[in-house]
């Protein structure tokens, strides 16, 4: 898969296309990553779905969606109009199920790469796959023989060892990492004694994680040699090449789009703008430079 | 279509307790219609991180009225934003709600969820209608100063302003008394609720203004759904694309 240029949406962030095509020139990002799809349609998680938190929030949607059939009819057609490329996000609770929608997906040229959440922190067993590396590792290598094109996979931070599980993808036939989905966490209303959300937990995002996902990509850019999109918190052009020098090929900007829907339109203009006054010809060139001993 | 545009204070008053009236000046107008609103955020500040959403309390080519009540971190902020600020504003949002036909009207409002209401006063000259609003004190009712006084009820739960009690136990009389074609209410959760199931004996629809968390605004997120009836079953739909307003048969309350 060839991206245009290193901002792309993040899953979860930015809907299935429908109404983002409305807000922003799709064309103008690196991919568009949808939100995520399963096999069946999904209620997802009664309210309150988010809450915040100092500089992030707290969201527990539950992966809401319409299901793979209703995507191919009423999704998919939407980016017929756009050259952007489109990542599909998929999401299941067993291997089959990944492995049925990689099957339905294989046949649809227009879906670039798929991206595997193995890391959602909202479902049951949504983190099951991510957690474990052998269990990662049979994910990957059976989805590898059903879909040909590039797959992403999505790693969570809240894995015992982040590191294991990015390496057992990689041997497995991964093209490309994606990381940190959202770190587990809860909040509680001191009057009611309830959680700030429907459920127990909730996945942080926002510029409260920014640090803590660049460690991530740092640890497993030394850990793998396959590319790697770096999110967590990303809110301008400076936090994007901080991703980059911690060896990010790409990057995707999620929560912030929430405050302004073009923020990955001015993430990339700040990036475009640094990379003059820093004097950097390609990111290719800098991508884990990072100086660190 | 929304926009993002930079709107500033023109001035900005503490009407009574903690309700903040705020008049802003957009870049260019909204052309907003009633029953949409728009989300402010603070440039420059990552904490709070999201913007709020606001009703529009009413608007005038670029000149837009918000009033609200200090809340949290992020309206204490925006209550001490005095005149010449520049605030980020995104909207119209929502889907415009314009009342069904009906001759007569109950507007029943708890706090400043009564903000609702204050556009579509244009609309009822020739129909009959009542407020009935209802606040904790007379130090945080802020409607006499823009509600009609001769058809508006107000009620303070220690009766230093109005009626004495709460709006649930004024309720089933004054239904008796006005005879309501519809009743619009807007307030808390906990209000909305009670309503619903009161008015189930009555005979007039209750329509219910409803709030939740808000990330995107635009759909995206799928963080303000709400659950609702749909034939057998039930789905979820989010307050920014489907509206705010929803009749209360259709509404799946959560618990608790």
């Amino acid at each position: 898969m060839i991206i245009l240029n290193p901002v792309m949406v993040a899953s979860g962030t930015y809907g299935w296309g429908e109404e983002a095509s409305e807000l922003i020139d799709l064309d103008k990002l690196g991919a568009f990553v949808t939100k995520t799809i399963t096999l069946r349609p999904r209620l997802g998680n009664p309210p309150p779905r988010i809450c915040e938190t100092p500089s992030g929030l707290l969201n527990s949607i539950g992966l809401q969606n319409e299901g793979i059939e209703c995507f191919l009819k009423k999704g998919l057609p939407i980016f017929e109009r756009f050259t952007v490329p489109l990542i599909v996000s998929i999401a299941g609770e067993s291997v089959e199920e990944f492995l049925k929608l990689a099957e339905a997906l294989e046949n649809q040229p227009k879906v670039k790469a798929l991206e595997v959440n193995v890391s959602c922190p909202n479902v049951k067993k949504g983190m099951l796959f991510g957690t474990s590396p052998d269990l990662t590792a049979e994910l990957v290598s059976r989805l590898r023989k059903a879909f040909s094109r590039t797959i992403i996979v999505k790693l969570t931070p809240n894995a015992p060892d982040i590191t294991a599980v990015a390496r057992a993808a990689e041997r497995e036939g991964a093209d490309v990492l994606s990381l940190v989905n959202t770190f587990l966490g809860m909040a509680i209303d001191v009057r009611t004694r309830h959680s700030r959300l429907s459920t127990v937990f909730g996945g942080l995002s926002g510029p409260a994680i920014k640090p803590l996902a660049l460690r991530y990509v740092w640890e497993v850019f030394r850990a793998v040699k396959i590319p790697i999109i770096g999110m967590g918190g990303i809110t301008c052009g400076q936090d994007a090449l901080e991703f980059i020098l911690a060896g990010a090929t790409a990057v995707a900007v999620g929560s912030a789009s929430f405050r302004r829907y073009d923020a990955p339109l001015k993430v990339l203009e700040e990036l475009v703008l640094l990379m003059e006054e820093l004097k950097i010809e390609s990111l290719a060139q800098v991508k884990g430079s990072f100086i660190y001993e | 279509m929304s926009s993002l545009i930079e709107a500033r204070v023109l001035k900005q008053q503490n009407i009574c307790g903690d309700t903040f009236h705020l008049i802003l000046e957009a870049a260019s107008p909204l052309q907003s219609s009633p029953g949409q609103f728009v989300r402010l955020s603070l440039p420059g500040i990552l904490d709070p991180f999201l913007p709020r959403p606001f009703m529009i309390f009413e608007e005038r080519g670029p000149v837009l009225q918000v009033v609200y009540n200090v809340r949290g971190k992020f309206t204490g902020l925006l209550s001490k934003m005095r005149q010449g600020v520049a605030l980020e504003l995104h909207g119209p949002l929502g889907k415009p709600f314009f009342l069904p036909e009906a001759e007569s009207y109950l507007f029943v409002g708890g706090g400043t969820g009564a903000v609702f209401f204050y556009r579509y006063l244009p609309y009822l000259k020739r129909k009959r209608c009542l407020f009935l609003l209802g606040s904790r004190d007379s130090s945080s009712a802020w409607f006499p100063f823009f509600f009609p006084e001769e058809n508006t009820f107000l009620i303070t739960e220690d009766g230093s302003l109005g009626l004495k009690g709460t709006i649930p136990g004024h309720f089933p009389e004054i239904i008796k008394r006005f005879q309501p074609d519809l009743i619009l209410t807007s307030g808390p959760l906990s209000l909305l609720k009670e309503l619903a199931f009161l008015s189930s004996e009555q005979g007039a629809p209750l329509w219910v203004v409803l709030e939740e968390m808000m990330a995107c605004g635009v759909g995206l997120c799928l963080s303000c759904a709400i659950t609702v009836k749909e034939g057998e079953g039930e789905r979820r739909a989010c307050l920014c694309r489907e509206g705010l307003v929803w009749q209360a048969k259709e509404v799946i309350f959560s618990e608790p």
